[in-house]
Order: structure tokens, then sequence, then C-alpha cells
């Protein structure tokens, strides 16, 4: 069975990420306010690996995610970062073609209808509340506009330590 | 070909989420047990950076600083250790006439201080994980306060850790009353909104009483819940609308923005009858 080493690289990286994201969103509860970056954990598995490694990596990230919350059953994040991969794979050979903006521009999309899924499945019986649907607008607000920095750092961390292995992203992108 | 070709990851997505669908419930709570205690470690190391963040950022204090806090630190010690005596005074007043009456022992809980090792504040639910778990004998459902009041009640609890649903959650229900009154009301908790502090719902409120911005009326725990000592307070009422029944009122709760920015609560652990 082949292997990627791409594969647990992506996977601690998106774990450290979970729990930087817990910090911070932390931190913003104070103020009513989270940070939702989910599309920001696809991109690399959806671009560079094989389909099977991406779903399991994704999937693996969604039970690490969703085991400190009160969603049962456990499998929440499982399921809809799979389903977030696949316009990703789907898209990948064009999108490897692309340069970072625009990768990342697309991610934008996906990771708006990522927080809008959350929204609609989540909300038990408060669709009608106006007070809900300011605070899915602020989170979403804060969350675009911080999406590009942080993704792109963290497409930079990525494409770092996968070269420490001796594998470049930035060249394999350019290949396509 | 091609159509295969085509066709194949969504053949692949579909037999991924069947393999999920498919495992049995108790791989799943197991994969949910197995990845919440594969980070419990990191939220501990968490809470002692934070502890290590506030010694480098207190040992930068001047010396003058320093000693005008241990000078105010000894006046409050001065007046808890009076309190304390007091405290000790009335417990030995109280146990003497349960004796006499033949009454069951009143204080029969203690607490757990604990350390916040983790928030998390989303529009679906609010829940602090606190650093003491099955360890320290902590049982689901117990009630969680702080200096002001209510904080929340257990969850789940863990090894080492213990998951608190916030007052302040979407969902959260609770027995109160106002103080100094002793009719029932039942809180919830509601979806907080952006840049406001923590705010919650009070429901069949007395059509009698009223309140106002300017003149809140405080909600505060009631026993009738079974888990919270009496006379904690929740939050401050400060609107009152007709409710849907048309007798009732329901009201609008201030919750304490402290909620959002705590450090230690403690656990109210009820003692095992002998």
């Amino acid at each position: 069975m082949d292997y990627d080493l791409r594969f647990p690289v992506f996977l601690v990286c998106n774990i450290a990420l979970i729990w930087l994201l817990q910090m911070v969103n932390g931190a913003l509860g104070s103020q009513g306010l989270s940070l939702s970056l989910g599309a920001t954990l696809l991109i690399a598995p959806s671009l560079f690996l094989r389909l099977r490694w991406g779903l399991v990596a994704v999937g693996l990230t969604g039970l690490v995610q969703g085991s400190m919350l009160p969603l049962l059953p456990n499998g929440f994040f499982f399921i809809l970062y799979a389903l977030g991969l696949m316009p990703l794979y789907l898209f990948s050979p064009q999108l490897r073609r692309l340069r970072a903006p625009q990768i990342l521009l697309f991610g934008l999309g996906i990771n708006v209808l990522l927080i809008l899924a959350q929204a609609f499945v989540l909300a038990q019986g408060r669709l009608g509340l106006p007070e809900y649907w300011l605070r899915i607008g602020a989170d979403l607000l804060l969350s675009s506009l911080l999406f590009y920095p942080v993704s792109k750092w963290f497409m930079n961390l990525q494409q770092s330590l996968t070269s420490l292995l001796g594998d470049d992203l930035r060249s394999a992108r350019a290949k396509e | 070909m091609t159509q295969w070709h085509n066709i194949r990851p969504i053949l692949t997505l579909v037999a991924f989420l069947a393999l999920w669908w498919l495992a049995p419930p108790v791989l799943k709570r197991f994969s949910r047990n197995f990845f919440y205690e594969f980070q419990a470690p990191a939220l501990t190391l968490k809470s002692h950076l934070e502890d290590l963040q506030t010694y480098w950022s207190m040992s930068s204090r001047s010396k003058t600083d320093l000693i005008e806090a241990g000078r105010d630190l000894a006046r409050m010690n001065a007046v808890l250790q009076i309190r304390l005596q007091e405290s000790a005074d009335l417990r030995g007043e109280v146990q003497r006439l349960e004796r006499i009456l033949h009454l069951p022992q009143a204080n029969s809980y203690h607490y757990e201080v604990a350390r916040v090792a983790e928030r998390s504040m989303s529009p679906w639910w609010q829940q602090l994980i606190i650093a003491k778990g099955e360890d320290y004998g902590i049982p689901v459902g117990a009630a969680v306060v702080y200096s002001g009041g209510v904080v929340g009640r257990i969850k789940e609890v863990h090894a080492n850790t213990s998951v608190v649903e916030l007052v302040s959650s979407p969902g959260f229900r609770m027995a109160s009353t106002i103080e100094g009154d002793a009719e029932p009301i039942t809180y919830t908790g509601l979806v907080n909104p952006p840049f406001s502090p923590p705010l919650g719902q009070a429901l069949n409120v007395p059509p009698r009483a009223k309140a106002s911005p300017a003149e809140p009326l405080r909600l505060v725990s009631s026993p009738l819940g079974g888990i919270f000592p009496a006379g904690l307070l929740i939050g401050e009422m400060y609107r009152l609308e007709p409710g849907q029944d048309g007798y009732f009122q329901q009201g609008s709760i201030r919750l304490s923005p402290d909620l959002n920015r705590l450090r230690e609560v403690a656990v109210i652990i009820p003692r095992s009858t002998p």
C-alpha cells in the first residue's frame, strides 16, 4: 500500500491550527465572536493528497475538533469536512495551476458555505431568531476578513514542513 | 472509461461516509473519548502556560506595587479571618440545632475549586473545560459557581477534566426565583449577540413583578431544581414583557460579563449520604 509522507504533515498542521483557533476563540468569546476557518484545513489535503488519504486526513481532523464539542453523535465535522473537501478536490487540477491568492479565493467560498451549513444544521429551532443571524453574520464577516492572512500563513507553514521532507509543494504546483 | 473516471471521486466519498455511518456506536464513542483524552494534556499545559505568563507579567511590577498589594491582602486576610470565625460559630450552632431537632444535615455538599483550561463560546453552545475530573470525584450534573454567582452545570466528566455547560449557553435551563420572593421562575440561556454581555431569559415571571433598566430585579437560584443551593445570583432582570400565555411575563436577563473571563470556578459536590 502506497503511503504519502505529506499525510502526517498535513494532519499535524491541521491539529495545531485547531488548537490555535481554540485559543483565539477562547479570547474572542468575551466579545461574542468566534473565528471559523474550516476550509483552511481542507486546501492542502485536497490539492496535494490522493482522495482517500485526503478524506482520512480531514476526517481525522474533524474527529479531533468534534471531540471537544457537545456534538452528538460524534462525526459532524467528520462529515462536514469530507463534503467540503470534494469541490476542492474536483477542481484541484485547475486550482494547482493557479496562484495562491486565487486558490484562497476559492477556499473562501468553501469556508462561507461551511459556516452556513453549520448555521443551518446546528440551529435547533433558532432559524427564525434575528439575534442568531446577527451572530452568524458577525462570525462570517470576521472569518472572511481573516481567512486570507491566516490561510496564506498556514499554506506557507505546510510548504516549509513538507520541504523539510524533501517534497516541494510549490514545484508540484508549477509542474501542473 | 472517462465516465467512470469522473464519478470515481464521488463513489469514494460515498463509500467513506457509508463506512462512518455503518460503524458501530461503540466505535464512535470510543473515537470521541480517545481524541478528547488525546487533547486533554494540551489543555492542561495551556493552563500552566497562562500561569507562567501571569508570573512573568507580575514579576515586572515594581516593588512599591508589590508592597501595596501585600498590604491590601493583609487587610483582606484579617477581615476574612473574622468571617471564618463567625462562619465556624454559625456552623456549630446549626449542627447543635440539627441534633436537638433531629433534622437532616443542611450542609450536604463541599466545594472543589478548579482552574478553567478552555473556553468555547460559539452561537450554538457555550462551555468551559476545567482541569479536574473523575480524579477529584466530580459528578455529572453538579452545579458550578464562582464568587459572582452561578457559572453552569457539569455536562461531561473525563479522567482529568470536566466540561461545564455555561448558564449563558442556549438551551441551558434551571429553576430560579426573584431575590426575596418564593415563586419559581424558569431561567433559560439565549444566543449571545456580538459585542454585548451574555444574555438569558426568564419564563413564568409572576404578573406582579416589575423591572426596568434603572431598577433591575436580581434573579437567584432556587433549590427546587435540586442542584443549586438557594440564593446564588444568576443575573439581573432589566426588562419584562407579556408572556405567550397572557398571564405570566417573560423577562430579559443580563448576565455578568465575568462569565467569559473566569480563571477559576468551584464545583459543588454533594456529600454521599451514609
